[in-house]
């Protein structure tokens, strides 16, 4: 990440923090108070360090899912129906396989990222590369996909007796062991690393990923260039599909050990501000995870749920999207300050007619 | 005669529903001629909705919900005009943006107004419109007249907007900007204000998509109650290859798809399966739209505004003093 996308993150997310806290205003709530209790409720005890590490897990990966495809210039927004999809891939393989612990675990995400990629490549191979449809296609996969799962559940797998829709818990070799049996924080880190470094090396060291980037710079040059682009949006849409359906299956594997209905409060949207924060850069998103992990455990943990609601986590995501998306903003703000700054100049200090308007001379 | 009632009955029906995705349709119609992408209809329309049940929740007169929702929805879309015309912002990830702030605002103030994020209170809805011959006749009172009225006011809109974007001089700016907004300049039109007017006048309609549909049938604004059909509109548009009334059929068929899963939910197939057919089916329109697909040229092509620009840091300061040396030679 160079210094001024770094600056423009920054930026971004104190504006949105400071836009958002008129937002909490509205609701007649104070902001302060707010914004005190997450921190309180990340850094507070131990128990609810851990618990954001915990959460932070699932927003790594799919982070590293949206920042491939938006590296590579695909919109990928599919990213929810991915989690929903590899969280029942990996649950219904633990479930069959018979295997013991690191194998059976291993295998369970190994088929978890590759339900994810095939989820994607679906609607990438029905839309083509026209970027705005593929993104309302890949939307049109999420809703398919909660519906999907559902069916699926209810139909072959569904635990007797359970209220809502869940599976019975895996095979114990499919578990991913938590690192502390009270908190949820679990194996998954090692997992979330590995896929950073990976993600890193392909994407910085390897032919194939410095095309990719390419792409996501200029399309039409590289198809210029030869660069077989359909293929490439392709391959992206697949790496990015299964890094999001990992995130669900390490969130199935270890923290519920089962499928249940609605286990992701929104991991593929937040995978997407995660990304869009940390400028699309893979070890940028361990950092904008860790915070988006202190929201949304904030939002989860039953003493703050009061303070902290998760439609404000997706009202301060869309503040930041929206923002970090618009880069502009700020030479715009900076050139309306020079102008009201030499305007006023103008008008107060010295007077005259002349120059009352400066820049238009 | 029974097929006839059952078709009738259908057809109105697949009308209702329509009704809210034909509103989107035109309002990404509209900006997209005008060549700025509007991917985020869905968070607007849930935005607008919300905001129609307020303002008749309020004064207990739909017609003021109908202008509250049209107030949201240019409320959003001037978010996303500002950020994209003025400040060249990348227009698809701003309506990702919106698609999530504007329904996460929405529940916000809805636990903060009503302590709920789920339904909010009985709303007074439109009443239905009867045509005075029509609704003695008997299988075109159910096909033609007794929707309610902001659903003939949506139809209308469709008209006029096909008839100002084809026939007016400001609908062949309107499009020409689409396709080339540089020529355009130089023609002397402000290209910034026009694009700004087409994405606000699109934030409208897309404000009278929410408030239609919270008060044309179920009169409550439910969480999530759009269930998608802001990305069924932006795909309606492409199937309708950006024309209003193009774009009306196209939300039809989608229109028709929601119906006919109410129809076999009666017939007893599994309820996963038949809710999945309005997003099966505008994913397989979208496949169809992209094989012989030709937007307008200019479409998601930023115009960069003059603002953009970085400052030069060696201006001359003081008031005084011209600003640029060159012009006085």
């Amino acid at each position: 990440m160079n210094k001024s996308r770094l600056r423009l993150s920054l930026f971004s997310l104190a504006l949105a923090l400071v836009l958002f806290g008129f937002t909490i205003c509205l609701t007649g709530k104070d902001p302060l108070s707010v914004y005190w209790a997450i921190l309180v409720g990340s850094f507070g005890s131990l128990k609810g360090f851990l618990n954001v590490l915990a959460y932070m897990l699932p927003l790594i990966m799919t982070g590293l899912g949206a920042a491939v495809a938006f590296q590579s210039g695909v919109f990928n927004i599919g990213g929810e129906g991915q989690v929903l999809v590899g969280g029942l891939a990996s649950v219904i393989v633990g479930l069959l396989s018979p295997l013991p612990a690191p194998w059976g675990y291993l295998v369970a995400l190994a088929a978890g990222f590759l339900a994810g990629a095939l989820w994607a490549l679906l609607p990438t191979l029905l839309a083509g590369r026209n970027l705005a449809s593929l993104s309302v296609a890949t939307i049109m996969m999420n809703s398919i996909a909660a519906l999907f799962t559902e069916y699926i559940v209810k139909q072959f797998f569904q635990r007797e007796g359970a209220s809502n829709t869940e599976t019975v818990v895996v095979n114990e070799g499919s578990i991913l062991p938590r690192f502390f049996p009270s908190t949820q924080f679990n194996y998954g880190i090692f997992i979330a690393i590995f896929c950073v470094v990976l993600v890193t090396w392909f994407l910085y060291k390897t032919p194939c990923g410095f095309s990719l980037r390419a792409m996501g710079n200029n399309a039409r040059a590289m198809e210029q260039a030869g660069l077989p682009i359909y293929r490439r949006t392709l391959l992206a849409m697949c790496i990015s599909g299964g890094l999001f359906a990992l995130g669900g299956s390490i969130q199935c594997l270890a923290v519920y050990k089962r499928f249940v209905m609605g286990f992701s409060p929104g991991y593929g949207w937040d995978g997407i501000t995660v990304a869009t924060l940390a400028a699309n850069s893979p070890v940028g998103v361990l950092l904008s995870a860790f915070l988006f992990g202190m929201l949304r455990s904030a939002s989860i943990s039953m003493s703050l749920s009061n303070a902290v609601t998760t439609e404000m986590i997706s009202v301060l995501q869309g503040l930041i999207v929206i923002l970090v998306a618009s880069p502009g903003t700020w030479t715009v703000l900076d050139n309306l300050f020079y102008r009201a700054k030499e305007g006023i100049k103008a008008r107060f200090i010295k007077g005259g007619k002349e120059g009352a308007a400066p820049w238009k001379n | 005669m029974e097929e006839l009632t059952a078709f009738a009955n259908f057809f109105a029906s697949a009308i209702r529903l329509t009704a809210p995705i034909a509103l989107g349709t035109l309002a990404c119609t509209i900006s997209e001629r005008a060549g700025v992408i509007n991917i985020g209809i869905e968070g607007t329309m849930l935005f607008s909705g919300f905001t129609a049940a307020v303002g008749t929740w309020y004064t207990g007169s739909p017609w003021v919900g109908l202008l509250c929702g049209c107030a949201g929805g240019i409320l959003m879309a001037a978010i996303l005009g500002v950020l994209a015309i003025y400040c060249n912002g990348q227009q698809i990830v701003i309506g990702i943006g919106i698609n999530l702030f504007g329904p996460g605002l929405a529940y916000m103030l809805m636990r903060a107004l009503w302590d709920t994020t789920g339904i909010s209170p009985w709303l007074e809805g439109f009443g239905a419109l009867e045509i005075p011959i029509i609704r003695n006749i008997p299988i075109l009172n159910t096909m033609v007249s007794g929707y309610p009225v902001c659903i003939y006011l949506g139809i209308l809109a469709v008209v006029v907007m096909a008839y100002l974007l084809r026939k007016t001089a400001w609908g062949l700016r309107v499009r020409a900007v689409g396709e080339n907004p540089h020529a355009v300049a130089t023609l002397g039109v402000n290209v910034y204000r026009l694009r700004m007017f087409a994405v606000v006048l699109g934030g409208f309609f897309a404000g009278m998509a929410g408030a239609v549909m919270c008060l044309s049938s179920a009169n409550v604004f439910v969480n999530d109650m759009s269930a998608g059909s802001g990305f069924m509109a932006f795909a309606a548009n492409q199937f309708g290859h950006w024309s209003p009334v193009g774009g009306y059929f196209a939300a039809l068929l989608f229109g028709a798809m929601s119906a006919f899963r109410m129809r076999l939910q009666s017939l007893g197939v599994a309820t996963q399966l038949t809710q999945m057919l309005p997003y099966v089916a505008t994913l397989i329109g979208i496949s169809i739209a992209g094989a012989r697909m030709r937007p307008p040229a200019a479409n998601g092509e930023p115009y960069a505004h003059p603002l953009t620009l970085p400052r030069a840091h060696k201006r001359p300061q003081g008031p005084n003093q011209p600003l640029r040396q060159e012009k006085e030679q």
